[in-house]
């Protein structure tokens, strides 16, 4: 039967939902770029291309985790300090001497365990999840300072080279691994997000979800497999810091439930859930780092490039608002 | 031999403060139509719910396909195979067609999602349902209208294996053209041997598609019409009658007029007519789109492209400024006790919303709330002193809505759809409650896209077809509008 409806692969793509405020936000990074290129020419040299590549990639990565979980019309604020965590419990254990390996299997297994949590008492527990994951970010804040007894680690040490090559320093292709880490993460989970069952479930519990709980969606089990992907990602930026400063810092991730949100954000995941793609979220990781960058070369004070980024993304929030009140209604 | 899909026996069920279903009993056989007509809505969502859902029951039995799946003695909460298609959507509006019929269902087993496939079974389910109908099945919920949303709900009900369709009171979502090619979708689904419970408040919308109708009252059924019982004259004496006892002003007598000078907003195109007070016009569109339009443009959300609004008193005409609309013109909303009302605010603090008004302060004083309550005690009685909104009856809280009205004192009251969702006693209060409004001096205008019950206070009816205003009806010619749901 012929499939009248079906548009071809270009049209498909941009008509996605979503897809407009990625391409807006898509716009405003080149424009960023270009001005940023005319103020200083060394933000577009290599070197620098390179670098911001690699500090993109952990906003994109904590970005994804958030993603999911906003749309699922629910937020994350623990990410930063799972971040945290995982940089601390891994940096211990290696300083102790354990498997860098092994180390990080252990850690990522503990971030879970935040995920898990985090799913529970939302979906399961019915809490606001501003308020469980409140907790949680203060808990896992605390399990990072604890773990070495309220002391930054010292130096994983040479025998954690590998483990330091693998998440930050070697490269494959030209291309530095952190980066490619994070390209492969969100090939994967753009891929569960946009082709499979568990991405539409995800979409209607943030949607609507009395329907989704009548058309048979396991909201409980939904819920924490999205809390489990955020932790996730967390864990992996955990590591990536680790593997940068070759030490466990306790304050590492401080913030970076905030600069997740942004990422999601201004790339449009709706906060209101149902909405968004992962594409977005690389984007508006992308705004955020030529941001920071870009005002760094330009020499404007932290403190500017902290109110430019806030407005970015309460005007990227007004827009969703607008866009979505103002949509016009059902047609008759 | 006809096959039973659900039977209802001798069902009781209660809540903690009364009885739902009274002794309640009814069958369902596969491939009928089976209407049902609450005259009043005690008990129906507690009917709805144990079709659905094996839920407690006080007493009886339940059968789903000749096997007992609820009775007293045992319930299981397990679902049955029963689709409820109701105003509210199950669909899920950031998903698109297909995901809402396929993927979005119990035991969907494929985990990546082949929309092409998925794409060519819907043009077949489609193709087999004949009904005339597009549908982009890459269109997301919220893209649908309504009559699209209820068919791929139905489709998706036939792709889950439901047996039996229970459709509540769809009749307001619908434009009358499309509830028509609804219905004749109905009537072909079910000699593929569904079961299909209509629900309706009006006889004139459920006998033309029901094989039998049972009128339901007080949590029972009271009578059952065979197909060859299904005129109106059989049903009568279970109603009541709606007829004008008011002695209404005349049209000539009255004083003064709102004049409405080529109105044109999103929809409506360069629409004059005029209203006199006291008197109650319908703004009748078949197409839905009426209400919606000037609803906006009443509350701000959209603005009028043209025209203007006058009041004229012994000849002298004064135009309505668009800063004093809110004082001068009342909207009641569709479904007004969902959409005009404070629920945290006490029954006397929503009275007093549009005090402002009249009083010119920002404080509404207790003695002055108490002075009300004095006054309208004797229409509105204890419900006046009520702090808890939840715990008063339909009758009260549309009281309260137009009441709250009469405290405006606007010269002209907007009303969309009044009856929606109101069963036959409600539906009478209304009428009490416009007439009331009527003999108040206030001018009224009726947004409607049915047609029942508002030619019973009509006192003009204006046709609109495609923004434009096709005819004026007086009252000596309302028996010429066809009334055909």
């Amino acid at each position: 039967m012929e499939d009248k409806y079906r548009k071809n692969t270009l049209k498909r793509i941009l008509s996605t939902r979503g897809m407009g405020q990625v391409i807006t936000a898509a716009i405003g990074l080149i424009i960023l770029c270009i001005a940023f290129g005319i103020l200083n020419p060394a933000f577009t040299s290599s070197k620098n291309v390179g670098n911001l590549l690699r500090q993109i990639a952990p906003i994109i990565l904590i970005g994804i985790g958030q993603s999911y979980v906003l749309i699922t019309a629910n937020i994350d604020l623990s990410i930063g300090s799972v971040v945290g965590m995982s940089c601390m419990i891994s940096a211990t254990l290696m300083t102790k001497g354990i498997n860098p390996w092994v180390a990080v299997l252990i850690t990522v297994i503990c971030c879970l365990m935040v995920g898990i949590v985090n799913g529970v008492l939302v979906a399961r527990c019915q809490l606001p999840p501003f308020i469980a994951t409140l907790g949680t970010m203060t808990i896992a804040r605390g399990i990072a300072q604890i773990v070495n007894n309220n002391y930054n680690t010292d130096s994983i040490g040479n025998a954690a080279k590998g483990f330091r090559d693998f998440f930050y320093y070697g490269k494959f292709a030209g291309i530095y691994n952190t980066v490619w880490i994070a390209i492969i993460l969100w090939i994967v989970f753009n891929f569960v997000l946009s082709k499979t069952r568990t991405g539409r479930h995800i979409y209607a519990i943030g949607s609507n979800v009395d329907a989704a709980k009548l058309s048979g969606v396991s909201v409980v089990g939904t819920t924490i497999k999205v809390y489990l992907i955020s932790s996730f990602c967390s864990a992996v930026v955990g590591l990536t810091i680790c593997a940068t400063s070759g030490m466990g810092t306790m304050d590492a991730g401080n913030m970076y439930e905030m600069y997740a949100v942004a990422a999601s954000v201004i790339g449009g995941v709706s906060t209101l859930g149902g909405q968004g793609i992962l594409l977005g979220t690389v984007v508006g990781a992308a705004i955020w780092g030529v941001l920071q960058n870009g005002l760094q070369f330009a020499g404007a004070p932290v403190a500017i490039r902290n109110i430019v980024i806030g407005v970015i993304v309460v005007i990227s929030v007004l827009l969703d608002v607008v866009v979505r009140t103002g949509k016009t209604k059902k047609k008759s | 031999m006809r096959n039973e899909i659900i039977r209802l026996e001798n069902v009781i069920t209660s809540d903690v403060t009364k009885t739902n279903l009274n002794n309640f009993n009814l069958h369902l056989f596969a491939g009928e139509i089976l209407g049902l007509i609450a005259v009043d809505e005690h008990g129906k969502e507690k009917l709805l719910e144990i079709l659905y859902q094996n839920s407690s029951i006080r007493f009886g039995r339940i059968y789903f396909k000749e096997m007992l799946v609820n009775s007293y003695k045992y319930s299981d909460n397990t679902f049955n195979k029963v689709y409820i298609l109701s105003q509210k959507s199950k669909l899920i509006d950031h998903l698109n067609v297909l995901d809402n019929v396929f993927v979005l269902k119990r035991g969907f087993r494929k985990y990546i999602i082949n929309s092409k496939v998925l794409a060519q079974q819907f043009y077949r389910l489609l193709e087999e349902s004949e009904i005339d109908i597009e549908i982009n099945p890459y269109d997301f919920g919220d893209q649908l209208t309504e009559y699209q949303r209820c068919v791929v709900e139905i489709i998706k009900a036939v792709v889950q294996g439901i047996k039996v369709i229970v459709i509540n009171n769809i009749s307001s979502e619908l434009s009358e053209k499309d509830l028509k090619a609804f219905k004749l979708f109905l009537k072909r689904l079910v000699l593929n041997g569904y079961g299909v419970l209509y629900i309706g408040n009006h006889h004139e919308e459920v006998f033309p598609i029901s094989d039998r109708v049972a009128l339901m009252k007080n949590g029972s059924i009271i009578k059952v019409f065979e197909k060859d019982e299904l005129f109106e004259q059989n049903i009568l004496p279970y109603t009541i009658s709606m007829d004008k006892t008011e002695t209404s002003l005349k049209r000539s007598c009255a004083e003064g007029k709102i004049l409405f000078k080529g109105i044109t907003t999103e929809y409506l195109k360069d629409i004059t007519f005029e209203v006199q007070k006291g008197t109650c016009v319908v703004l009748y569109d078949r197409s839905n789109k009426v209400q919606q339009d000037v609803i906006s443009c009443l509350i701000g959300e959209n603005k009028m492209n043209t025209g203007e609004i006058y009041v004229e008193t012994e000849g002298v005409r004064k135009k309505i400024e668009k800063k004093s609309w809110k004082h001068q013109i009342g909207v009641i909303d569709e479904n007004p006790i969902k959409n005009n009302m404070y629920h945290n605010l006490s029954f006397i603090d929503n009275f007093c919303t549009f005090l402002d008004n009249r009083k010119k302060t920002v404080y509404i004083s207790g003695k002055l709330k108490a002075s009300i309550q004095k006054e309208y005690y004797k229409e509105l009685g204890k419900a006046l002193y009520e702090t808890n909104l939840n715990k008063l009856g339909k009758t009260d809280l549309y009281n309260l809505v137009y009441y709250r009205i009469l405290l405006q004192n606007p010269k002209v009251v907007f009303i969309a759809q009044p009856f929606t969702d109101a069963d036959m006693y409600l539906r009478f209060h209304i009428i009490e409650l416009i007439r009331m409004l009527k003999q108040k001096e206030i001018a009224v205008i009726i947004l409607a896209f049915t047609i029942s019950d508002n030619l019973h206070i009509a006192d003009k009816f204006i046709l609109i077809e495609e923004g434009y205003k096709k005819k004026e009806f007086l009252p000596e010619e309302f028996s010429d509008i066809q009334l055909d749901i």
